[in-house]
């Protein structure tokens, strides 16, 4: 039991320590931007940016999604799910596109310039514009 | 109910073949949401909300598919496919509209949607978005089950400091059936015009008002025979009186919800004034209080419900022994508006995952009119999204 409990902290302590960014095309008209607008584009109050409506990414359930959520977003789990719910089914905004992990933001954004991801702070490299540190 | 489903096809087949012409298929998305509700009132003599003694399963139930497809950059349409238990789940375009999206502010968005009338109006059908298992009965009502409309609506969304100010502008018509207590009918609402303006404050404020006016017009068999019964008798005075042929019918609104350190406080009050016809004026009210405690959400809500009527018909028919069976009917027409309700209900939300919600609601409805007794409802049911 105890084994148990020093491995759940262990998990605890990792998850506090990881770090991630915002992340478009190394070409997106995007420009850098603070935690208030990552986080109204992340819960669809911009849909637009940078001249373009934009392409949201969050990634399927990850230690990198949870990360994000709570740091950024301060909404997590159902209480997302039912925000993002009401939000699709009035037609207010458009559900983000969900991917598979890292590399999943990373193939998707290289394609298109009006997306927009969070990824982790490793996965960062030259051919991504970094748009914010959390 | 609603409108002819030939005319929404015509909407979303157009859609279709807009849709793909430029779009990037990839980038249609495909969200759902559904329930299953049972329900039982123990007992045959005071049904309520389509239950009765029996448990019913397909009285709320339903599953809907939304579709929504980029026609261009900043065009999008969006149609929402829904099956309904009491209709035995044949789908029906409830919503078919293009929206505009001009910038971060303004929107414009044309075609079937939803009227703002209550806070919850856009989302009553998806049960995993609302703390109770149906919306409060009282408020809900007023409208008899009214509730889309074929419009143009103009929104406006911005952000000023802490403030989030969404106003929203509707211009639109509806002709379609009627789903109230006992009456079988179909309603044309004509030139329906308003605004719903809504505005929260941080996260935990949420406030609204609605104001909306529309020339009403209701016919049923047995209530246009009686009309006619009052012309031909030479009452032509009462029956205008009692008849909606295109009056003006007004309905206000105001919201207000907290969500803060855990609790859940919501409140709306709404008022409905048909002018020169037997529609009782309404006015209804409810408070509800609940706390998250993790993945329960259990929630007490009491609404009272009031209505009565301003009708002069009766006034207009001298009281003879030749015109009793008239004034009786008339009369009649007229008591059926008057309500004086209140409810009490208990609804325990658990989120069994992130978007699937199983819930339970007890509602006792007790009445000071003897024609309408009270009813106590108990029903259970699972509500998703995907």
């Amino acid at each position: 039991m105890k084994h148990l409990i020093a491995i759940a902290l262990f998990g605890l302590v990792t998850a506090q320590v990881h770090a991630g960014a915002i992340v478009a095309a190394k070409d997106s008209p995007l420009e850098p931007m603070d935690a208030e607008q990552v986080k109204k584009i992340f819960l669809g109050h911009e849909p637009q940016a940078g001249g373009q409506t934009l392409a949201v990414l969050y990634q399927k359930d990850s230690p990198v999604r949870a990360d994000f959520e709570t740091k950024v977003l301060g909404k997590t789990g159902a209480d997302l799910s039912g925000y993002w719910s009401k939000l699709i089914f009035t037609g207010k905004a458009q559900a983000p596109e969900e991917v598979s992990g890292d590399a999943g933001v990373k193939a998707k954004i290289s394609g298109s310039p009006a997306a927009v991801g969070y990824v982790s702070d490793s996965a960062v490299d030259p051919n991504l514009k970094l748009l914010f540190k959390y | 109910m609603r409108v002819p489903f030939s005319r929404s096809l015509i909407c979303a087949s157009l859609m279709l073949t807009l849709a793909p012409a430029h779009a990037d298929l990839s980038n249609i998305r495909i969200n759902g949401f559904g329930q299953v509700v049972g329900g039982t009132t123990f007992s045959n003599d005071h049904p309520s909300q389509g239950y009765g003694a029996d448990p019913k399963f397909d009285q709320e139930s339903l599953y809907a598919l939304q579709i929504s497809a980029p026609l261009a950059s900043k065009l999008t349409a969006t149609a929402q496919l829904v099956g309904k238990g009491t209709e035995d789940f044949k789908p029906k375009f409830e919503w078919a509209y293009v929206n505009y999206q001009f910038n971060n502010d303004w929107s414009i968005k044309a075609g079937r949607q939803r009227v703002p009338f209550f806070s919850y109006s856009d989302t009553l059908e998806v049960g995993v978005s609302l703390p109770w298992l149906r919306t409060p009965t009282s408020v809900y009502d007023v409208t008899g089950g009214f509730g889309n409309a074929d419009a143009v609506s103009l929104s406006y969304s911005h952000a000023f400091g802490n403030w989030q100010i969404d106003p929203e502008l509707l211009f639109g018509q509806y002709s379609g059936g009627i789903k109230a207590e006992g009456i079988d009918g179909s309603l044309e609402l004509k030139n329906l015009a308003g605004l719903a303006l809504h505005a929260g404050y941080s996260d935990w404020l949420s406030l609204r008002a609605a104001y909306f006016v529309t020339r009403f017009g209701f016919h049923s068999p047995d209530f246009d025979g009686l009309v006619g019964a009052l012309d031909q008798s030479g009452f032509q005075g009462a029956g205008d009186e009692l008849a909606t042929n295109g009056d003006t019918t007004t309905f206000l609104g105001f919201g207000a919800e907290i969500n803060y350190a855990h609790w859940q406080v919501i409140s709306e009050y709404v008022e409905f004034r048909a002018n020169h016809s037997f529609i009782g004026d309404d006015h209804a009210y409810y408070l509800a209080i609940g706390r998250h405690f993790g993945r329960f959400l259990p929630m007490f809500t009491f609404g009272r419900a009031n209505a009565s009527s301003r009708c002069t018909a009766l006034s207009q028919i001298p009281d003879v022994p030749q015109t009793q069976p008239l004034r009786e009917a008339v009369s009649t027409v007229i008591a059926a508006q008057v309500i004086h309700d209140s409810y009490y209900q208990f609804d325990l939300r658990y989120d069994l995952s992130n978007n699937v919600a199983l819930k339970f609601n007890y509602t006792g409805t007790a009445s000071s009119v003897a024609s309408r007794p009270s009813s106590n409802l108990l029903s259970a049911g699972v509500a998703y999204s995907f």
